[in-house]
């Protein structure tokens, strides 16, 4: 499905980068990201390869363990790529609710928006297994 | 956690008809001494695990019943979520670890007098899983015997914690009905 990104995701992260640091120095190194082992500033490459793979195209990546198939290594990257966008908003506005980031992020920003097409190419495929790691991935 | 009035008519129904474990009553072990002797474990499905490990996967055939092990020592930092579950919200987890973990009790349970910091206690993390015989089979017995092998088998040869192991065993995934022959090592 295409996607109509106000922005790119890929500008959204590197603009988010900043406020995600401060977390982890506000938190003494403690952060929800770290499931698919991409360096946070490798991530743009995983914006391009979630792009691909909503657009159908044989996408992969080379950071992807062997061992780990496409579908689920896709969960930890959309798992990662929100918990960085959660951690860098709540650093931007401290005292905002978890409504309201939750909110901001399905509502406002490019990444949710990415994630929706990621979710809907996964769930429009017959194969069952796609279907199950599509389920909740876009929540 | 959602509840039954806000989710769809489906995964409401899917709720309610859940084979949940029903037990006849209710295994109850009393602590035989002072929490501040204790070496104390604790299992959780939060899906939780140290960040060298491999994070949880979800199968489409029943969860993940794999287990990781967290040693009291590790620091917040050092303590990752891989969990596939829809059903809560983790950005109070992302504020604050403590609301599913308990990294910083230890120094806690000092100022109070207990040795818990100074115990070898492992913490071993369980995620989410719909099948009570890889529980049963594997999970439980690695989790306590880790804590006190004897002490676990002797346990579960009472007759009363029996009916509990039994009924443990009774996978409704696989729909398996085991023998009902006394636990062996």
């Amino acid at each position: 499905m295409p996607h109509e990104a106000k922005q790119d995701p890929a500008d959204e992260v590197t603009n988010l980068r900043v406020f995600y640091e401060r977390w982890i120095e506000d938190h003494n190194g403690r952060t929800a990201v770290g499931l698919c082992g991409i360096r946070q500033r490798r991530w743009r490459g995983v914006v391009r390869f979630l792009e691909s793979y909503s657009r159908g195209e044989d996408a992969d990546i080379n950071e992807r363990p062997v061992d780990v198939p496409v579908p689920q290594f896709i969960r930890y990257c959309v798992d990662d790529l929100k918990a960085f966008n959660y951690e860098a908003r709540m650093t931007q506005r401290p005292k905002i609710s978890e409504s309201e980031v939750h909110r901001w992020f399905w509502g406002e920003t490019a990444m949710a928006q990415l994630i929706r097409a990621v979710t809907q190419h996964m769930a429009s495929s017959d194969d069952a297994s796609l279907k199950y790691f599509a389920y909740g991935l876009a929540r | 956690m959602p509840r039954l009035k806000t989710l769809s008519e489906i995964n409401r129904k899917a709720m309610l008809s859940f084979p949940c474990l029903e037990s006849d009553s209710t295994p109850w072990s009393p602590l035989r001494k002072p929490l501040s002797q204790s070496k104390i474990s604790l299992v959780t499905s939060a899906g939780l695990h140290q960040r060298g490990d491999k994070p949880f996967t979800g199968d489409p055939k029943g969860g993940d019943s794999s287990y990781r092990i967290i040693p009291s020592t590790a620091q917040s930092p050092e303590i990752s979520q891989s969990h596939v579950s829809i059903g809560f919200d983790h950005t109070a987890i992302m504020r604050d670890i403590n609301v599913t973990s308990f990294a910083s009790m230890p120094k806690k349970s000092d100022r109070h007098g207990s040795s818990l910091s100074r115990s070898p206690s492992v913490m071993p993390w369980v995620n989410r899983t719909t099948s009570n015989c890889s529980i049963a089979s594997s999970i439980l017995p690695s989790i306590c015997c880790s804590a006190n092998k004897d002490r676990f088998w002797k346990i579960f040869r009472k007759r009363k914690y029996q009916q509990h192991w039994f009924k443990l065993r009774e996978c409704h995934m696989c729909l398996t009905r085991p023998n009902k022959t006394r636990p062996t090592r």
